[in-house]
This record gives C-alpha cells, sequence and structure tokens, in this order.
C-alpha cells in the first residue's frame, strides 16, 4: 500500500505514529513493514513525476495507491471539515477541460477538478463549476499515474473551504490547521485501512499446477478464465485437478489439455454442448487420411476438408464417407434446428 | 430528474426552450453557454452518473440533421433514414449501446425540429408512393420518453399528414402517449414498442412494465394509430422460452397480433466498446455470457446457433398467435 501526501503536515500525525524510514532509492519516499508513504508535492507535475518514480520503484510490493489530501469547494452543498470521496476526477488542459477522466468512487455525490494552478487565481472558476464540485492539485495526476501501472488507486479529500476569487488566504489556513487535517486523515486510514493485509487475488484459488506441464498461453488462459467460473463449478475443477494429479496413465501435457477443456466447458457449456455434437456427428467420417474442419466459433456454416490419397482404397473411402456424411445435419445444428 | 439545465446561449429566448424550462422544476439551476459542445462531452463523463448526476442540455443541431441508415435497418427494403431530435436517454437499460456511444450519459435536446422537418419535405420529394422512404424517431433516445415537454410530436403528426411518399417511426420503451393520442391518426406514423418479459425487469431500469407498455399499445390502436413492436433485444436467461411465450400471449391476448404494422426480432449483441462498457458498468449483468463470440459482423453476441435457435422459436410462438409471418423480421442477421 502506498500513501500520498502533497505536503509534510497532512502526513504529520503518520510520522508521528510510525517509525517511517526514508527509502534509499528516493528521498520523497518512506516505508515501515506495513505501507509506503509518498510526500509528491504540489501540482500535477510534482505528483505525476514523483506518484510514476515512487510506484516504478516498489511496483510489486503495493496494489493499491491511496490520496490523501485538501481540497476546496464550488459549491456549498459540499461540507466542510469532512474526508469525502469523489464520483469522478477531470482536470484542465491549458484553458480548456481535459477529455481523459478517472472513476473513483461510484456512490460519491462529488466531482472532482484537479486545476493547473491554485484557484484564488483562476480565471476559470466558473467554467469548473459545469463539471464539478470540488477542487485539488494532485488527484488526477496521481490516478493517471497509478492507473497507468494497472494499480487500484483511492482518494479521499478534506475539504477545508469554499473556493471564491476573494479567498486570498488559502495556504496560510491550511498551514495553520494542518495537525487538525493530518489527525482526520490518520484516524481515516486507521478506521479503513490499517491492519488490513493486502491480498493479491484473494478471491481466486491459487490453482496447484506442478503436476501439469503448461505452456504460457495455456497459463494465461487459466488465469484469465478460471476466475470466471461459478463458485460450484470451482469446487468441481478443484476435485478434477486431484483426480488429474492422481491419474498416472496420462501424459503432464494431456492433463492440462484435459483440464483446459474443463474449464471451457464449464465456461461455455452451449457452445460446448454443439461442438460435441457437431465431433460426433463428423467422427465417423474421419480417419488418419480423412480430416474435417469446422469454425469452433460456429459462424460459418460450412466444412473444411482435408485428405490425403496414396491410393484407390483411398479415393473409395472418400467417396463413400462424402457420399454419407449428413452434411444437412451439421447445417442444421448451425441454424439453431437441433 | 435533473441537475442541471444548460442552454445554448443563442437560445435564450426561443420558444421552445422557454416552454421546456418552463414545464421543469424551477429550483433546477439554468447555465447558459455558447453552445452544448462546450460541456457535453468535454470530459469522459461515465454513463452511471445518469443515476445521480444527469444534466439536460436545449441546443439547436447544426450539419446534418438526417442521416442514411445503414442496410438491413427497418421493417422494408425501402430506403431508411434517422434523424436526430435528442442524444442519449433518461431510461437505463444494462444493454444499452448508448453507454459507448457518447462520451456523456447527459440528455440534449435538441429544439430546432422545424429545421429537421425541411430536410425530411426534400427526401419525401425525392422519393416516390411505389418506394417511400421511412425516418426512425429514436436511434439515439426514446422518443416519447420527454414528449410531453415539447411539441416536436405535434409538429411531426401535423408534417408527416402532407407528406405522401415517407413514413416516420417514434420508437419507445415509455408508456407517453398522451401527446400522441391528442393528434389526428395519420397513416405513415408507426410508434412501435420495445418489449423483453418481466423477468428482465432489472435490466431495463426505470421503465414502465411490459403489462403498461402493452396496454399502451392497445390504446393507440383502439384509437386508430398504426404500432409497431420490437422484441429486441432478446436475452437468453433461465427460463428464456417460458418467459418469452409468456409476453407473446400477454401481447395477443390484448389485441390481435395482425394489427402490427411490423414485428422485429433482435438477439442481444454489442459493439466491443458498449460490451466493455457493460463489464464495467454491470459487471453481474444477465446481459453478458461467458457464451458469447465476435460474431460476421465484428460484433458480440451469442453464437449462430444459439441464436438462430432464440429467433426461431420467438418467431414461431408469435405466429401460433396469430401474428402474420409476413410482418416479422430478424433484425441485423
Amino acid at each position: 500500500m502506498l500513501l500520498v501526501f502533497a505536503h509534510r503536515g497532512e502526513a504529520q500525525l503518520f510520522f508521528e505514529n510510525h517509525k517511517l524510514k526514508e527509502h534509499p532509492a528516493f528521498s520523497k519516499l518512506y516505508y515501515n513493514s506495513e505501507f509506503h508513504l509518498l510526500l509528491c508535492g504540489e501540482g500535477k507535475e510534482n505528483s505525476l513525476l514523483n506518484t510514476t518514480r515512487a510506484i516504478a520503484i516498489l511496483n510489486n510490493k503495493i496494489n493499491l495507491v491511496i490520496n490523501y489530501g485538501i481540497a476546496g469547494a464550488l459549491e456549498p452543498t459540499v461540507p466542510l471539515n469532512k474526508i469525502i470521496t469523489s464520483r469522478t476526477i477531470y482536470t484542465e488542459k491549458e484553458s480548456e477541460m481535459k477529455f481523459h477522466s478517472f472513476q473513483d468512487d461510484k456512490k460519491s455525490k462529488y466531482d472532482l477538478i484537479t486545476t493547473n494552478k491554485r484557484i484564488l487565481n483562476d480565471s476559470n472558476i466558473e467554467t469548473f463549476k459545469n463539471f464539478g464540485h470540488i477542487v485539488d492539485r494532485e488527484a488526477w495526476a496521481i490516478f493517471m499515474s497509478s492507473k497507468s501501472f494497472k494499480k487500484e488507486v483511492k482518494s479521499f479529500k478534506l475539504i477545508s473551504d469554499y473556493t471564491t476569487h476573494e479567498k486570498q488566504d488559502f495556504c496560510k489556513s491550511v498551514q495553520e490547521h494542518s495537525i487538525e487535517f493530518s489527525n482526520k486523515f490518520y484516524e481515516h486510514f486507521e478506521l479503513n485501512f490499517l491492519n488490513k493485509i493486502e491480498k493479491e487475488n484473494e478471491k481466486n484459488l491459487q490453482l496447484n499446477l506442478e503436476s501439469f506441464h503448461v505452456t504460457f498461453s495455456q497459463k494465461e488462459f487459466i488465469k484469465n478464465n478460471y476466475p470466471k467460473i461459478s463458485e460450484n463449478h470451482k469446487e468441481f475443477i478443484k476435485k478434477y485437478i486431484k483426480e488429474l494429479i492422481g491419474n498416472q496413465d496420462i501424459s503432464k501435457k494431456a492433463k492440462t489439455k484435459n483440464l483446459i477443456i474443463a474449464i471451457e466447458q464449464k465456461l461455455k457449456p452451449l457452445t460446448f454442448k454443439l461442438q460435441e455434437n457437431i465431433d460426433q456427428l463428423l467422427n465417423e467420417f474421419q480417419n488418419g487420411n480423412i480430416k474435417f474442419q469446422y469454425d469452433k466459433k460456429l459462424e460459418k456454416t460450412e466444412l473444411k476438408l482435408t485428405a490425403t490419397i496414396e491410393n484407390k482404397t483411398n479415393i473409395d473411402t472418400l467417396i463413400t464417407y462424402l457420399e454419407q456424411l449428413p452434411f444437412e445435419k451439421f447445417q442444421n445444428i448451425l441454424n439453431g434446428e437441433y | 430528474m435533473f441537475n442541471k439545465i444548460f442552454v445554448e446561449q443563442e437560445l435564450r429566448n426561443n420558444k421552445n426552450v422557454l416552454q421546456i424550462i418552463s414545464k421543469l422544476k424551477k429550483e433546477i439551476p439554468v447555465h447558459y453557454i455558447e453552445k452544448y459542445t462546450d460541456v457535453f462531452e468535454k470530459v469522459k463523463k461515465p454513463y452511471l452518473q445518469k443515476q445521480n448526476n444527469l444534466n439536460l442540455f436545449l441546443a439547436s443541431k447544426k450539419g446534418e440533421l438526417v442521416k442514411e441508415a445503414p442496410p438491413a435497418y427497418g421493417f422494408s427494403k425501402n430506403k431508411h433514414y434517422y434523424f436526430f431530435h435528442s442524444l442519449n436517454c433518461i431510461f437505463e437499460c444494462e444493454y444499452c449501446y448508448l453507454q459507448g456511444y457518447f462520451n456523456s450519459p447527459d440528455i440534449v435536446y435538441f429544439v430546432n425540429y422545424e429545421d429537421v422537418g425541411t430536410e425530411i419535405k426534400q427526401l419525401d420529394k425525392n422519393a416516390s408512393k411505389e418506394s417511400p422512404v421511412w425516418f426512425h424517431m429514436g436511434e439515439f433516445s426514446d422518443s416519447l420518453s420527454l414528449s410531453s415537454l415539447s411539441n416536436d410530436i405535434e409538429y411531426y403528426f401535423k408534417l408527416f399528414s402532407t407528406l405522401e411518399n415517407s413514413f416516420l417511426e417514434l420508437r419507445t420503451k415509455s408508456i407517453n402517449i398522451k401527446q400522441i393520442l391528442a393528434q389526428n391518426p395519420v397513416n405513415n406514423i408507426i410508434t412501435s414498442f420495445t418489449l423483453g418479459p418481466s423477468s428482465l425487469k432489472s435490466v431495463e431500469k426505470k421503465i414502465p412494465s411490459p403489462t403498461l407498455r402493452i396496454k399502451a399499445m392497445r390504446k393507440l390502436i383502439e384509437n386508430g394509430f398504426k404500432v409497431g413492436l420490437h422484441l429486441d433485444p432478446v436475452i437468453y436467461h433461465d427460463n428464456f422460452e417460458k418467459n418469452y411465450f409468456e409476453l407473446i400471449q400477454e401481447l395477443s391476448e390484448s389485441f390481435e397480433l395482425d394489427n402490427l404494422k411490423y414485428i422485429s426480432i433482435g438477439v442481444v449483441r454489442f459493439t466491443k466498446d458498449s460490451y466493455r462498457q457493460l463489464l464495467q458498468n454491470y459487471p453481474d449483468s444477465v446481459c453478458q455470457s461467458h457464451e458469447f463470440t465476435t460474431s460476421f459482423d465484428g460484433k458480440i453476441r451469442y453464437p449462430r446457433p444459439i441464436r438462430l435457435k432464440i429467433l426461431n422459436y420467438i418467431k414461431r410462438s408469435l405466429v401460433k398467435h396469430g401474428a402474420p409471418e409476413e410482418i416479422i423480421y430478424l433484425c441485423m442477421e
């Protein structure tokens, strides 16, 4: 888990309550046995650069990035001094809004805009009101960086004040209240994240495939498709794997092939059944020299024939097979008449 | 229903705009902007924000107002066109292709329907009685869901009563037929209803029940209006045969199915973008299936044998309940 703050003041309580060490590879990054903490600095550039650098260093050690920070409200409907989540995170690009947005908490009522400069100097305040409810300086960039590393990312914003053109003492006010803000962030963190161990793919059972010979693409297939099947079917697959492991009569390669067929069967029972019907239909008319192929996606109503002819008998067999081939039955299956 | 209303500056005093605003709640804030594209789709606004953060844009459609439809569109082999009366829909259907189509779920309502009428008149002139043209209202929005706010239905009824070579299809999932009932029936306007069984209620949010839609269909038929039916998209689910059979039975008990101008049947299908959106927005939806495959036109569908079995079953059930075979067509197959 990586926590990202713009300023040290906001993270004060985290430093006080935990012995955080400076990371040897990056002086803005701190860590202990439970989490990592980054002080990314203010603004989009700083947060994009420093979050990216921190994730690049930590990469496999973290799955979740959490941004805590102060935000201003554009509308009086947003509650002050409360930590809120954002529904969507937008940003601006030069003089207009940037198209690319990020979804954060679908249940939230508030949309956040990460602005290019401090809002009190910003003439775009009226435009921002068309798109969002709160403004900050970092969240969009932290999301951009985290998402590009395919990390889960969340943002929690403490609303310090309502943003108006007249407001001139924002920074001073944030500095004065930093202990109070930091306390709220720490309470939130303690309640929601601390002591919760990150579990990678905890929903997915780790399959024991040591007794199998698995190629890269087969591994990808199992990794992508096993989690999609229902819990009951997962139980079936687990039992089936045990059976396969105990079976000394088939090779490791064949075990993998059977396992993949079993997963496909559970994933696409209708398609699998139809393929089985077609295979049964064609099997009688195939041998070592004659082979029929059909579109496994079941979209095309055609059969492809491969035949090896070495003698007159081969020709006679081929003619017999073709004469007897139940092509109409094959077409009926493809046309939904089965 | 709406959080904010955005109005194009030049339409500030437009009679249609003033009428629509007057019919909405007074507390909805109205913002005036240069053009609707200054805000609409300017940022990627997630589709599910339509549940609690939906804005209405009142705008004037510029450029091409009427577009030729792709092949295999509509009932007859005549030329088909669709036109833009609105973008996006107040309803929320899990299978809806609009979730992958626009970058915002906000509603844009075009108030310059007289300009659309001018283009329609021109195309009508180029057509003939032997080779009429079809116009479809509702390609990017429900034709009737917001019709009580505007006068466009009245306008189109008056327009089409003067056109000899054109048909208009109003396509809806609503029961908002008040505006239609206030008009004189014309033979060349068909109000078509999209229906699915009540077992799929959770998939179609905020939409009146099939029973209420069937009642609305009956009322229009009884009052001399032309009505069509779309059983599209058909979604394969537990007890699918029984559920669709009961729906067709309910239809046939409400009115003779030969009263319908046409019936279309189509099995659920997605572009890659809209399927990605479905998985993101409704990961547990019954509309998705591991059986899906990429089919002949690049769309994601059930494999051919499964969808043809579904189509054949529904077609047979319709015929069994008195629907003439010649009014049934299979959509996008």
